[in-house]
């Protein structure tokens, strides 16, 4: 099991400005031009879980600092500071199951657009292998 | 999870299908602590977790949001500029498995947040 | 493609996204006006037509885009090229 990572642990906080109990990504494992991979290990005492289930909002917070890492990763790479991203809209969001408190959760970002500063990108989340999520959502920054 | 410690309920209205519910946030809730070191603002996710705990009051029964085919965003809010807000959750559609309904978040008369969705009864 | 068919294309897309009447969409027309497009669903309307013809746009290009008329001609001209 080796998978190559680019931002993990306490280096995940340089990426992002969210702090505990709300901090939803553990891993930044990649980012090209269009397409991050970002994941989080959930533990029993997350502030989103509710009887060992990770409930929708923990889900949709880690789905947003997911591209908040990968933009914020892009950001760091061409010099600038790491913006604070917004959630703008959440849309299309479907859930097929919840995941459960010790899943590793693995979510693939994919930019459609980017206006002014308003960015769009699709989301796919996976828990252990299997999707439990998927929405587009706007990060405004 | 939020109802009691995040937010409180202070005053519910019901009209037909519109539940209204005048709200207030605690400003000294730990969540604040990360969101973020010393500039609290209202996370968006604990908006949508407020409007369906409100939701599961309208609607008599705990609720999963299986769908969400919206939900925007308008202002951001802190628990400085918005310690006081009403939730309007409106039931558009309630089936023996799920219910339709849409939702607003307002600061007075601004609209924060405008939510659309379907949510599985369990 | 012809530009007549191009903008009827474009019309068709933009009303049945943004749920408005396809007669009120005119060369004329403002397009933020007329789809009631704020700064969150302008992105929509790029992604819209940046999967419909296979273009790609760069925010500081539709900016300057106001009218449905300089929108058929701005997706036009990227489309001939």
């Amino acid at each position: 099991m080796n998978v190559q990572t680019l931002f993990e642990g306490e280096n995940i906080k340089k990426l992002l400005p969210q702090r505990n109990p709300i901090l939803m990504v553990d891993t930044l494992y990649s980012a090209d031009d269009v397409e991050g991979v970002a994941g989080l290990t959930v533990q029993d005492d997350n502030f989103f879980c509710e009887d060992g289930i990770f409930t929708e909002p923990g889900l949709i917070e880690h789905i947003a600092q997911s591209a908040s890492a990968f933009v914020g990763y892009k950001a760091l790479q061409s010099g600038a500071d790491t913006p604070v991203g917004y959630i703008g809209e959440v849309k299309k969001f479907r859930l097929m199951k919840l995941p459960e408190a010790g899943n590793r959760l693995v979510t693939r970002i994919h930019i459609m657009s980017e206006v002014m500063n308003i960015t769009l990108f699709s989301a796919e989340t996976t828990a252990d292998g299997q999707v439990v999520a998927t929405c587009q959502m706007k990060l405004s920054v | 999870m939020l109802l009691g410690s995040y937010f409180k309920i202070e005053n519910t209205e019901v009209e037909g299908s519109e539940h209204r519910f005048d709200i207030a946030l605690n400003r000294d809730h730990k969540i604040y602590g990360g969101h973020f070191p010393g500039n609290p603002v209202c996370p968006g996710v604990c908006s949508v977790q407020m409007i369906r705990e409100c939701a599961e009051r309208a609607a008599g029964c705990r609720l999963r949001i299986d769908s969400l085919q919206s939900c925007r965003f308008m202002a951001v809010l802190t628990p400085d500029n918005a310690s006081r807000l009403t939730i309007v959750v409106t039931l558009a559609d309630v089936q023996d498995d799920r219910v339709r309904l849409t939702a607003e978040i307002r600061n007075g008369a601004d609209v924060c947040v405008a939510l659309k969705g379907e949510f599985g009864k369990h | 493609m012809e530009k007549e068919e191009l903008i009827k294309q474009i019309n068709e897309v933009l009303a049945e996204e943004f749920e408005v009447e396809v007669e009120t969409i005119t060369p004329e027309a403002n397009i933020k006006e007329t789809l009631q497009l704020d700064s969150l669903s302008l992105v929509d309307m790029v992604a819209l037509i940046e999967s419909t013809f296979s273009v790609k746009i760069k925010g500081q290009e539709v900016a300057a885009v106001k009218t449905f008329g300089s929108l058929y001609d701005f997706i036009y001209e990227r489309l001939g090229k």
